[in-house]
């Protein structure tokens, strides 16, 4: 009886760690990492690269905030201003750079209540 | 006989459970394999994704610079091509991000598409007849190593600054050469400024009325070099303002510059 309890908590206990919980939880991370970078490649190719060299560095950041919303969050850095909050720790984000001649771009973008 | 069907009962659960942990060890197995396919596909787009920013990003800097060239420089109406030819040749440029190298020549374009797939460089997209276009060749090279993902891309595309170099040097070459026959064909003329000034803005009158009214500006300008025989440094100006640029409004010059004997 002693026996057949160990084997069956041993057995219970190994498919308990073998659950592909972790691996699932990865991938839905780097789905939505994935999306987020298609988010701000659509939002630079509708915009252009030269509205992103001829607007104000305060203008484009106004932009981003103002289309962050209850879902998404839109930061970056233009030229030395940075502007919007950085993810919180934790959370899957997206990163475009745009290593521009006058002015380096970096644009960041995360989903809001994903932790 | 109750020991018996212990017994049994033991080796039938070590069977099952056994079996079960196989039947888990399998499915982990298979969801591992899958979280690292999803890693490899995760890098591989990821990499695309950087390229094309790059692309992107390289292409803009490479209107950036010719901006700049055509913005502070004055072209020779002879020569502008040529010379157009050779300095956007040398806008090449190399950038590197953690994974990836983009390798950008440039070299100015004479036939090419209208359109390029590259949206982001919208307005400058595209090949233009008459406009200053520059074709880019971009090399990508990356890797995730340790992942084994590998990438390696040519792409070519076409952009333009929406200069009008061909009208500007065409408008300069003719007024120098309306300018030069004027000059050669009036015999024994009054040579002082004002009198020279007048046959010569007599000539180019009608080139430089169509100029203003296509939106370039052309100027002519006379020096008397000599006065026996009566002969003229005669020099033409053709400027476009305001030309809407990547990086704002910018001008461009052409000038041209003859000199010419009366009656001769």
């Amino acid at each position: 009886m002693a026996v057949a309890l160990l084997i069956g908590t041993s057995a219970l206990a190994g498919m308990a760690a073998l659950a592909p919980r972790q691996g699932d939880l990865a991938s839905i991370s780097l789905e939505t990492v994935s999306q987020l970078r298609d988010t701000l490649l659509a939002l630079v190719q509708q915009k252009g690269t030269a509205w992103l060299v001829q607007t104000s560095p305060e203008d484009v950041c106004a932009y981003l905030l103002g289309i962050s919303n209850s879902s998404v969050t839109f930061s970056g850095e233009i030229g030395s201003l940075g502007c919007g909050a950085s993810p919180p720790p934790g959370v899957p984000f997206a990163t475009i750079a745009l290593d521009l001649f006058s002015r380096p771009v970096v644009l960041e973008a995360w989903e809001n209540g994903q932790l | 006989m109750g020991k018996r069907t212990a017994v049994g009962a033991t080796v039938a659960s070590a069977v099952i459970f056994s079996v079960l942990l196989a039947s888990s060890l399998s499915v982990y197995c298979a969801t591992q394999e899958g979280h690292r396919l999803h890693l490899v596909s995760n890098a591989a787009d990821a990499i695309a994704d950087a390229a094309l920013a790059i692309e992107g990003a390289g292409a803009t800097n490479a209107l950036l610079k010719e901006q700049a060239l055509l913005g502070s420089q004055v072209l020779d109406c002879g020569s502008a091509s040529a010379t157009l030819s050779e300095e956007i040749s040398g806008l090449g440029e190399t950038q590197t991000s953690s994974n990836l190298t983009v390798v950008a020549t440039a070299s100015l374009a004479s036939q090419g598409p209208a359109s390029d797939n590259l949206t982001m460089l919208a307005p400058f997209g595209g090949y233009v007849e008459g406009a200053v276009n520059t074709a880019l060749y971009e090399q990508m090279r990356g890797a995730t190593a340790q992942l084994g993902v590998y990438f390696a891309k040519n792409e070519s595309h076409y952009v333009h600054l929406p200069v009008r170099m061909v009208d500007m040097a065409s408008d300069c070459s003719l007024a120098l050469s309306e300018a030069e026959e004027a000059i050669s064909t009036t015999v024994a003329p009054e040579c002082t400024p004002s009198a020279v000034s007048s046959i010569i803005d007599e000539a180019v009158g009608e080139s430089s009325s169509e100029a203003s009214s296509s939106g370039l500006r052309l100027a002519v300008y006379s020096h008397l070099n000599g006065t026996a025989p009566c002969s003229v440094d005669v020099t033409v100006e053709v400027s476009q303002p305001s030309v809407a640029g990547p990086g704002g409004n910018f001008s461009v010059e052409l000038r041209g510059e003859e000199t010419a004997v009366f009656g001769s």
